[in-house]
């Protein structure tokens, strides 16, 4: 459990004599008891709204939501709104977006070796970048930040509030690790067959779909290899192992379904070989509706890229059609959406759940899919995603219907703090 | 210049107050001449001033100063109608070494020495004595992860630290698109392998006994990056490259580390002296940087009076650019203040040292005079 | 192509320029609504009336925005606001700069010598860095369309202060004519030689002006003769009206008669004199041939500096402005026998300066006047708030002090014709002017109060 502190926080001030000077005693935060009454301290922040989407298939009317410490202490229906209580129309969990893509471009891919399992893009994350700001504003609550995929292994990825302190390992998310990487065109167009005498890494990295699959390969073998060839170990080949052994999720970035199919094939073929399984998640398979059996069979999540008006989406031109999301739900697949940046333009995360709507998702779905779906990828379902008493208190606050296009996010709170105020 | 030196002692004879008959002009060349010049201000680099002081040096060491300091028998004593302080220092610089001062082949050039790069008699050097400048460090280009080790070079004359700083660039402009590392995460991988299990001069750097010049980049990330890098590994030194070192001088501070400030120019101008003025708040120890050839030697002084004028106090923008500066690039020792027992390097002034507009009237490294201004005054038959 | 100069021509030139084609010299005082009634009296330990006149502990007094009267012993009339400091001086001025104008006008390559700077001025652009230049003393800017062009057109002079209209900002709306020659310029050849007959292009196109200018004054002279002829004619038709009348009538009626057509009578007073071709650049060029207003020109190099000034010694009226001149000593002379200015940039400029400032010394200033050279400083459009940090280093570097100042306020004004108006603090001139707290161009002074036209701009409370 991660929402240790409040759970110190309302054990001292329920069990009232503070324990801290007592010999033995376990160390605690020393600020959090002494201030407060014994009775029930004011919360820090009180929201009301007429009605609160929780995510776990309720919808609260009149609902007063009571924050403290940054968590949510309390969620009461059918109240009247207090005086001077924040009030809106609607709130939602603030929404996550894994495929956010605010990385710093060609600063956040290491391009001199093609696989780099073991580099973690947190190094480059510029949090001063104002998209974060601009994010945070559309009710993105929740990001990972992956490398530019112009590698075929870019390294770990980074979940981040989009709001928080300014040092990314102070507000990086504790979840479960990330393995990014792509299979497709894209790490291989930089590259160029050796000419004569090669200048530089680029004349010798994969040139073709073919080399990318291969360069995959070649990782995971390696790295099984290297368990009983140590000198053939390398930086990376554990985070491989880990990949292998269910530790951590793979993601690729695969558009097109042949690029999909090439995802699921490794994955089958480390499992046919006793190397392990993957717990893989597609991001931006465009196509994935194509050949959906595999994915099903494997239990893949799809990351679903933004949404076009003519259909056609990425380097490759995948067909992507308004209708994908709700046609994969009903096969038993778990997606999510995404929006691929902080605009500018109107596509923004909540744009995308309400295209997907009218596509033939549903308001639950839609909203599962830009909130406990990738809250769940993260490993972060205890905290984020849904609205109940003891998650993060990161709010979408709208002024009607969440996801109608008559709607819009007013106000957002972000780990207890007013990020945008509605007033 | 040598030519200059029987004009000048005419001028000498003219203005002298204690003339004998052994005149500067038969001190051989490079162990200086044996004067005493007394300046109607003489800062002396720490702070305080000396009205009508006197500075008296034989064989480019400094052997007295004060307002009534002796003047020995036979020494020449000039009267100088204005201020005087010791040389101006640059931070970092890559005067006289133009296109030799970084390699780009490799990531990592941990034991270059840009000792081997200078060239004491590059007209950039001279550019930099017209100024005042006697002293600079030179340093690697941006280009390398490590560039090198920095040396500290006297303005047309010798190197006097060969290993002033490791040059390390912890963000963007270490970064090259077609050799390692092209990203950031992977220079900072390298940083850390190099640093977390170190050797050679990165054990030195690791012990404290060899300085480093972080350039951590533009970016406010990159900069935080840069300092809690240098936390992490107790590295001491100073910061360069960014004009937003200001807006993190308590971390500075708190991670002991000096600052060089990057030049003004109108579009960064205004960062630049709020930074300036926040670190002096933050009492975090800076000096200059100058840049050349980029950057014209006036902007070391152009830098500090936009500091001025923003309300930097003058005697404080004079100490970062001597006595502070030379303690940064740990030659305080030699150089930086008007003390006895270092470099006769000085400069006489027509007015205030820290106002652009006050002249270069003479310049004087280890004793001799490199520099004087064509129109002096004090110079006739020109 | 050079016509030797007639007496006839050379009368009426001076009549034909002003008469056809001269808009008001000032619109300054006129356009620019001054606060009204506002009285202000400004007291200080040192009053810069001009560079190198000073009043000790004088008063002066501003009525609606002007400058009413300066002295020693003057009383602070009643219900006057008094500003105190210890050192007054008047606003400085960028002779060249870019301040107000919208940046894709100035960088415009397209230009031509009849486009007006101030079509390009945007009144509500860059507030920002206007309050900056104006808390650093600088209260006008000239600026200029196309600075980089081959013809950069009529040029104009701005105030800084904040204005609520086009009309609010301009001190005078064509303050000069312009052209650039060398490789900053960039609608010049690159070419040596290209570059030399760019120079005779530019004389070419002043020749050409002064023949518009002859052209319409000859027009002019025409048309009055004419006028003279006609109005004779009337006369004496007039006079003889009844008899004429009748005698015109008569062949009408005898025409028809004969089913002949009526010839009316020719009279040689119906050839009024062909309005000559307008030009709208040969005016601008004419203005600038006559002298009218200045002719600034951004050149560098001394070769091309010394055809120009060969090029254009037979324009005696012509005043020409030199921008730039990197190399300009070499013609120093020169330069002090026509009164020529020079705008010098007393910008740092590293080794990777731009090509035609490689021979660029900040030491230029300070020679050129000691050369006799009337010196102004400009930023060159680099950003007109950091002009008198850099006249610092003029000074540094050999301009003497007094001349810095003059650099930046007096001889702005005079080379643009702005004399009367700004650029010193005597009664009638615009009450644009500074209150410092130490010597102007010092980094330890610091600005307390600007007024621009009388109004506080600037005040030590209104800096953040």
């Amino acid at each position: 459990m991660i929402w240790t502190p409040f759970l110190h926080a309302a054990c001292l001030t329920l069990c009232a004599p503070p324990l801290q000077d007592a010999p033995g005693a376990e160390p605690q935060e020393p600020e959090a008891p002494k201030a407060e009454p014994a009775v029930t301290p004011a919360a820090d922040l009180r929201l009301h709204a007429e009605r609160v989407y929780t995510g776990t298939g309720e919808i609260l009317k009149n609902a007063l939501i009571e924050v403290r410490d940054g968590k949510i202490s309390s969620l009461r229906p059918g109240r009247s709104a207090p005086e001077g209580v924040l009030q809106v129309k609607a709130i939602t969990a603030g929404m996550i977006d894994l495929s956010a893509r605010l990385h710093s471009n060609f600063n956040s891919v290491e391009q001199s070796t093609e696989v780099q399992p073991h580099l973690d893009v947190a190094g480059s994350v510029n949090l001063y970048d104002k998209r974060f700001a601009r994010l945070a504003r559309t009710g993105v609550t929740t990001i990972l930040v992956n490398p530019l995929d112009r590698n075929v292994i870019g390294g770990r990825g980074v979940a981040l509030k989009t709001h928080g302190p300014m040092e990314v390992e102070a507000r990086r998310l504790k979840g479960r690790p990330i393995l990014r990487g792509a299979i497709g065109s894209e790490p291989s167009a930089a590259n160029h067959a050796a000419f004569g005498r090669p200048t530089d890494f680029y004349s010798r990295r994969p040139t073709t779909r073919m080399g990318v699959e291969w360069e995959w390969r070649k990782a995971f073998f390696d790295a099984v290899a290297a368990t009983r060839l140590p000198e053939k170990d390398f930086p990376g080949a554990e985070d491989l192992r880990e990949a292998l052994a269910g530790k951590r999720t793979v993601m690729i970035q695969a558009w097109t379904t042949q690029d999909i199919r090439t995802a699921v094939y490794l994955d089958e073929e480390m499992q046919r070989e006793g190397f392990g399984d993957l717990d893989l998640v597609i991001d931006a398979g465009a196509e994935a509706w194509k050949e959906p059996a595999m994915l099903v069979r494997n239990s893949t999540i799809v990351v679903l890229p933004p949404h076009t008006a003519r259909g056609r989406v990425g380097s490759d031109g995948a067909f992507f059609a308004w209708n994908t999301a709700s046609h994969l739900v009903e096969q038993g697949l778990t997606i999510c959406l995404s929006a691929h940046g902080a605009g500018p333009g109107p596509a923004t995360l909540g744009h995308q759940a309400g295209f997907a709507m009218r596509g033939g998702l549903s308001f639950d779905q839609a909203l599962a899919a830009v909130t406990s779906a990738p809250a769940a990828v993260l490993g972060l379902s205890e905290r984020l995603g849904v609205i109940a008493e003891g998650m993060d208190a990161d709010l979408a606050l709208w002024n009607g219907r969440p996801f109608a296009a008559t709607s819009r996010v007013t106000g957002v709170v972000i780990d207890g703090a007013i990020v945008v105020d509605p007033r | 210049m040598r030519t200059q030196r029987s004009m000048h002692t005419k001028a000498l004879l003219l203005a002298s107050l204690a003339f004998v008959a052994s005149t500067p002009a038969s001190a051989t060349s490079g162990e200086g001449d044996a004067l005493a010049i007394r300046a109607e201000k003489l800062h002396v680099g720490d702070g305080t001033v000396i009205e009508n002081g006197i500075v008296v040096f034989e064989a480019g060491v400094i052997t007295e100063v004060g307002k009534a300091a002796p003047v020995p028998k036979g020494m020449v004593l000039i009267e100088h109608a204005g201020h005087l302080s010791a040389g101006l220092i640059a931070l970092r610089e890559h005067a006289g070494a133009v296109g030799e001062s970084n390699d780009t082949t490799r990531a990592v050039m941990d034991e270059a020495d840009l000792a081997f790069a200078y060239r004491p008699n590059h007209s950039e050097v001279q550019g930099l004595l017209e100024e005042g400048i006697t002293t600079f460090v030179l340093a690697p280009r941006p280009g390398s992860l490590v560039g090198g080790l920095c040396a500290v070079a006297k303005t047309g004359s010798e190197v006097i630290s060969r290993r002033a700083y490791l040059s390390i660039c912890t963000g963007a402009n270490g970064l090259t698109s077609n050799r390692f590392p092209t990203s950031l995460q992977g220079s900072q991988a390298e940083l850390e392998r190099r640093f977390s299990w170190p050797r050679g001069v990165f054990a030195r750097a690791v012990k404290g006994e060899l300085p480093v010049m972080l350039d951590g980049g533009s970016s406010r990330t990159e900069v935080q990056h840069a300092i809690s890098f240098a936390r992490r590994h107790g590295l001491k030194g100073i910061l360069v490259g960014s004009t937003r070192l200001g807006e993190m001088a308590a971390k500075i501070r708190a991670a002991g580390l000096g600052v060089a400030i990057s030049n003004y120019t109108p579009s960064t101008g205004r960062r630049v002296v709020e930074g300036a003025l926040a670190l002096s708040e933050m009492q975090v120890p800076f000096g200059f940087a100058l840049g050349s050839p980029n950057g014209h030697p006036a902007n070391l002084r152009l830098t500090a009076a936009a500091c001025i004028r923003a309300g930097l106090k003058p005697s404080d923008a004079l100490r970062s650019l001597t006595s502070t500066a030379a303690q940064l690039a740990g030659v305080a020792d030699k150089v930086g203040s008007v003390q006895v027992g270092l470099a006769a390097d000085l400069v006489l002034w027509s007015g205030e040292p820290t106002d652009p507009g006050s002249r270069v009237m003479a310049v004087y490294v280890d004793g001799d005079e490199v520099f004087r201004a064509e129109d002096d005054e004090n110079g006739d038959d020109q | 192509m050079h016509l030797p100069e007639t007496t006839l021509a050379s009368v009426l030139l001076v009549g034909a320029t002003s008469g056809l084609f001269a808009s008001p010299a000032f619109s300054s005082a006129a356009t620019s609504p001054p606060t009204q009634g506002d009285l202000v009296a400004v007291r200080a330990h040192k009053l810069h009336v001009s560079p190198g006149k000073v009043l000790e502990d004088a008063t002066l007094l501003i009525r609606a925005g002007v400058i009413v009267q300066v002295g020693n012993d003057l009383e602070v009339p009643e219900g006057a606001r008094l500003i105190e400091g210890d050192v007054v001086c008047a606003g400085f001025m960028d002779p060249w700069g870019s301040l107000g104008m919208n940046a894709a006008a100035t960088v415009d390559m397209a230009t031509n010598a009849a486009t007006s700077a101030i079509d390009g001025v945007d009144p509500y652009l860059h507030p920002w860095y206007r309050n900056r230049a104006l808390a650093a003393g600088v209260t006008a800017v000239r600026v200029q369309a196309g600075m980089v062009s081959a013809r950069g057109g009529v040029g104009a002079m701005l105030s800084t202060a904040p204005a609520d209209d086009l009309e609010g900002m301009i001190l005078l709306k064509d303050s000069n004519a312009a052209a650039g020659l060398g490789l900053s310029s960039r609608g010049n050849p690159p070419d040596v030689f290209a570059r030399i007959s760019a120079v005779d292009k530019l004389v070419g196109d002043i020749n050409k002006g002064r023949e518009y200018s002859i052209t319409w004054a000859k027009y002019a002279h025409d048309l009055e003769a004419w006028n003279k002829t006609i109005a004779e004619a009337e006369a004496k038709l007039e006079k003889d009206f009844k008899k004429a009348k009748k005698d015109r009538d008569k062949e009408i009626a005898e025409a028809k008669e004969k089913d002949k057509e009526f010839k009316e009578e020719k009279y040689k007073e119906d050839k009024r004199p062909k309005l000559p071709k307008l030009d709208a650049e040969d005016a601008v060029m004419a203005r600038v041939a006559s002298g009218e207003m200045p002719l600034v020109v951004t050149i560098h190099r001394a070769a091309e500096m010394r055809e120009l000034l060969k090029g254009t010694a037979k324009f005696k009226r012509l005043r020409l402005v030199i921008a730039g001149g990197t190399e300009a000593e070499a013609v120093a002379d020169q330069l002090v026998a026509r009164s020529i200015p020079v705008i010098v940039r007393p910008a740092p400029l590293g080794a990777n300066r731009p090509d035609e400032y490689s021979g660029h010394n900040l030491a230029l200033a300070g020679r050129l006047a000691d050369a006799g050279v009337r010196v102004l400083l400009g930023s060159s459009g680099g950003g007109s708030s950091d002009l008198p940090l850099l006249a610092t280093l003029a000074i540094g570097h050999g301009l003497d002090r007094d001349k810095a100042l003059a650099a930046l306020t007096t001889e702005v004004a005079r080379t643009f014709d702005l004399s009367g108006e700004l650029g010193s603090l005597r009664p009638g001139r615009r009450a644009d002017l500074l209150v410092l707290d130490g010597e102007p161009l010092l980094p330890t002074t610091t600005v307390r109060y600007v007024l621009c036209a009388g109004r506080v701009l600037i005040s030590p409370d209104s800096r953040d």
